[in-house]
């Protein structure tokens, strides 16, 4: 028999932060809607409310908390290894779930997009976390062979689709390596990175979290 | 006042034959050997082997005798390792021959005119900025696209060759007939030793680790040693073997340290491999000795431009911290990423893509024709299935030396050697241990782990230094864009778009890290050309 399907009943706290570079003097956001950097110059005006207006123009919404976000990379978590899943059906459906994530992380807006998979159901194909994400390292491997063509963001967004009915709460973290712009996305739990190479996630600075509190789990 | 080389030879024919008519020869960095009818002259750069100093002057010039009457090259570089420079003056066979190891420090510039044979190591008296070669322009900019320096195919071309100047190859030797005014260059390779292939992965191991310390051990000075402490894989191996090989001084690790988010744990990992070696660490601000950063002393002007001209601020602040604790020898983990991370059997191309638009079209033929032959002759297999490149043993030219000139202090890369490239190269024969993606060099974290702490053996990769260099350039984009400014004329006659660098500077934030590559081996020539500028007002 198959495992039941999951539903949840949760909302997507949004919490978002300013990073700001002393040195280089500009400052950086990344908008929780449509997940784009925003450059500010040392020109634009820092006032809070100018930048909340400017945010807001980028799809801030007024009750999501702006507020410093810390990341714990401190130690290196589970990686997942590409092990395939049992059956081919699930090999079928999982590589199914990436298409859906890949075309999602094109098309959809952010915030609506995560809020979207939060709430489909999951089939219960992976018991534990480092099954999903071993799942995923999996599925990933199989649409890009190669590392360079490989993409954080499906790959954050199908974890988070699986994650997020194991999980009590689970996040979805956009930061950005402020030198070089470069901008990655992760999932954590309390601010923990999964599966993530320690020496990769270390770079960036958390600037959007979007929390999905699980109250059914 | 320009400095004067540390070589130079001059030899003119008259009734009797070939006599050396003028030489000045620093005793500090080039040995002298003569054999015993005075008629065979051996120069040698590499005083700073303890193997070769125990040697007899009359016995190393009897064993470079008799590789060079076999003419078996490789002997030569077994003798000699990897980086040296040779010069032998026959006058009465009217031979000279000159040869260069794998690394090539010193650079070897040779010219013949009427009646007159000259050897120079260093050309800074005969550059002239406003008269650069453009053979020789076009090689240097082609030489920014991989971890090739132009020295396999482009040897021959100098900033200086309009006087009639050519320079000596690396991994070659010269051979030049004075009578005849004919001249011929042999290429030496390392071979892989089949022999290793019978050995375990623990027995590779425990040879890598007998390599790498019986190479210390040979350019150790009997004082103290500094090491370049970064926190990663390669520096930490050296900084172990070092403390291993004389434990009774207090060794020094120079570590520099950034204020930057990224680079926030690497302190800790410095800190971990000093207290395990039981080195001093010296932690250094690297804050304001980024990319293209000014030093307070100009430094010494180079013959050629190169691109470690723009790393010159942290080079000049290691080094002074190195000087400053009493080190002779500092040693740096160059080389490391060949031997432990690049496989020389995969497919993946050396040279790496260029955003060409910087360069008109007739300078970007050139170029492009310089990149097609890097690809033919760099790339090609021997019969071992290894690249050119790696048989040849290039590797980067130039490196620290020419900023710790006159200082005392030698600077000296800790791993490479013909023996650990040859264990290197039976390492990636073996798929276990050929990383796929990213480089995480587990054979040396194996092979070394009891050497070193466990948080540097458990840490997959080290920090990326992209942001490093965005900082720089950032930082010192207006003061750039005024020595473009400055030297438009002659840039756009050697066949750059100064307004295309121009408009690139100014928004140097935004660029992509691929599009800039081209735009520094333009930077660092205008820099190079820049530090002349006061050598040419003193002899002026």
């Amino acid at each position: 028999m198959n495992p039941p399907s999951t539903t949840t009943s949760a909302r997507l706290a949004v919490q978002w932060c300013l990073l700001h570079d002393p040195e280089l003097d500009w400052r950086f956001a990344i908008s929780p809607r449509s997940g784009r950097l925003m450059a500010l110059p040392p020109a634009f005006p820092h006032e809070d409310t100018t930048l909340r207006m400017a945010l807001e123009a980028h799809g801030l919404r007024k009750d999501e908390e702006r507020q410093h976000l810390d990341c714990d990379d401190s130690t290196q978590g589970p990686v997942g290894e590409p092990r395939p899943p049992r059956t081919r059906a699930q090999r079928l459906l999982l590589q199914a779930r990436w298409s859906l994530c890949a075309a999602l992380s094109r098309r959809a807006p952010l915030r609506s997009a995560l809020k979207c998979l939060a709430r489909l159901p999951v089939r219960a194909d992976a018991n534990d976390c480092q099954e999903v994400l071993d799942r995923v390292a999996f599925v990933e491997r199989h649409f890009h062979p190669h590392l360079h063509t490989r993409q954080c963001l499906p790959r954050a967004m199908l974890r988070f689709w699986m994650l997020a009915p194991l999980q009590p709460s689970i996040e979805f973290n956009l930061g950005v390596w402020v030198p070089t712009q470069l901008m990655h996305a992760w999932v954590s739990v309390e601010g923990v990175p999964l599966g993530e190479e320690r020496e990769e996630v270390m770079h960036y600075r958390t600037c959007v979290r979007m929390t999905w509190r699980n109250d059914a789990a | 006042m320009r400095p004067e080389p540390s070589l130079r030879l001059r030899l003119t024919r008259d009734a009797q034959g070939w006599r050396v008519d003028a030489q000045r020869c620093d005793p500090q960095r080039w040995r002298t050997l003569r054999s015993a009818d005075s008629a065979r002259s051996v120069y040698l750069f590499r005083p700073h082997d303890r193997r070769l100093e125990a040697l007899a002057d009359a016995e190393l010039e009897q064993q470079i005798r008799a590789i060079l009457s076999r003419r078996a090259w490789p002997d030569l570089c077994t003798l000699l390792e990897i980086d040296f420079a040779l010069v032998v003056l026959d006058c009465r066979a009217s031979g000279v021959l000159l040869a260069r190891g794998g690394v090539g420090r010193e650079r070897l510039f040779h010219r013949t005119g009427a009646g007159t044979f000259e050897v120079e190591s260093d050309l800074l008296h005969h550059v002239d900025p406003h008269s650069v070669d453009r053979e020789a322009f076009s090689a240097y900019l082609a030489s920014a696209a991989g971890p090739v320096s132009g020295d396999l195919t482009f040897t021959a071309r100098t900033v200086a060759s309009a006087a009639g100047w050519m320079r000596c190859a690396r991994a070659a030797v010269t051979e030049i007939d004075l009578d005849g005014g004919t001249s011929s260059t042999h290429r030496y390779t390392l071979r892989p030793d089949a022999q290793l292939r019978q050995l375990s992965d623990s027995d590779l191991a425990q040879a890598m680790r007998e390599a790498v310390g019986s190479h210390l051990a040979r350019r150790m000075a009997d004082d103290v040693c500094a090491v370049e402490l970064s926190g990663g894989i390669d520096s930490s191996v050296i900084a172990a073997n070092v403390a291993q090989l004389d434990p009774s001084r207090c060794h020094v690790g120079v570590g520099v340290v950034y204020p930057y988010h990224e680079f926030r744990h690497e302190t800790q990992y410095m800190e971990d491999m000093a207290r395990k070696a039981n080195v001093q660490r010296i932690e250094l601000d690297g804050r304001h000795h980024l990319l293209f950063d000014e030093t307070p002393t100009a430094g010494p002007a180079t013959s050629e431009p190169s691109l470690v001209l723009m790393g010159r601020a942290y080079k000049a602040l290691v080094i002074d911290a190195a000087r400053g604790a009493g080190a002779r020898v500092l040693f740096n983990g160059h080389g490391g990423d060949q031997l432990f991370a690049m496989s020389p059997y995969v497919q993946e191309s050396l040279v790496r893509p260029l955003d060409f638009r910087l360069l008109d079209g007739a300078l970007r033929s050139e170029v492009q024709d310089q990149l097609a032959q890097y690809r033919s002759d760099l790339e090609q297999r021997d019969e071992f299935g290894q690249r050119h490149y790696f048989a040849g043993l290039l590797l980067y030219d130039g490196w620290m030396e020419d900023f710790a000139r006159g200082t005392g202090l030698r600077c000296e890369p800790g791993l490479l050697s013909l023996r650990t490239l040859q264990l290197s190269w039976e390492m990636f024969r073996r798929p276990h241990w050929v990383d796929t993606g990213i480089l995480r060099k587990r054979f040396a974290r194996w092979a070394f782990s009891a050497d070193l702490p466990e948080s540097i053996v458990q840490r997959r990769w080290k920090v990326g230094y992209d942001g490093l260099y965005r900082r720089g350039l950032f930082r010192n984009a207006p003061r750039l864009t005024g020595l473009l400014q400055g030297q438009s004329e002659h840039l756009r006659s050697m066949g750059i778009r100064v307004e295309r660098c121009l408009a690139m500077l100014e928004r140097a934030r935004e660029m992509r890290f691929d599009d800039v590559e081209l735009l520094y081996p333009i930077l660092c020539y205008a820099l190079w050309r820049a530090s002349l500028a006061p050598c040419a007002a003193a002899v002026k």
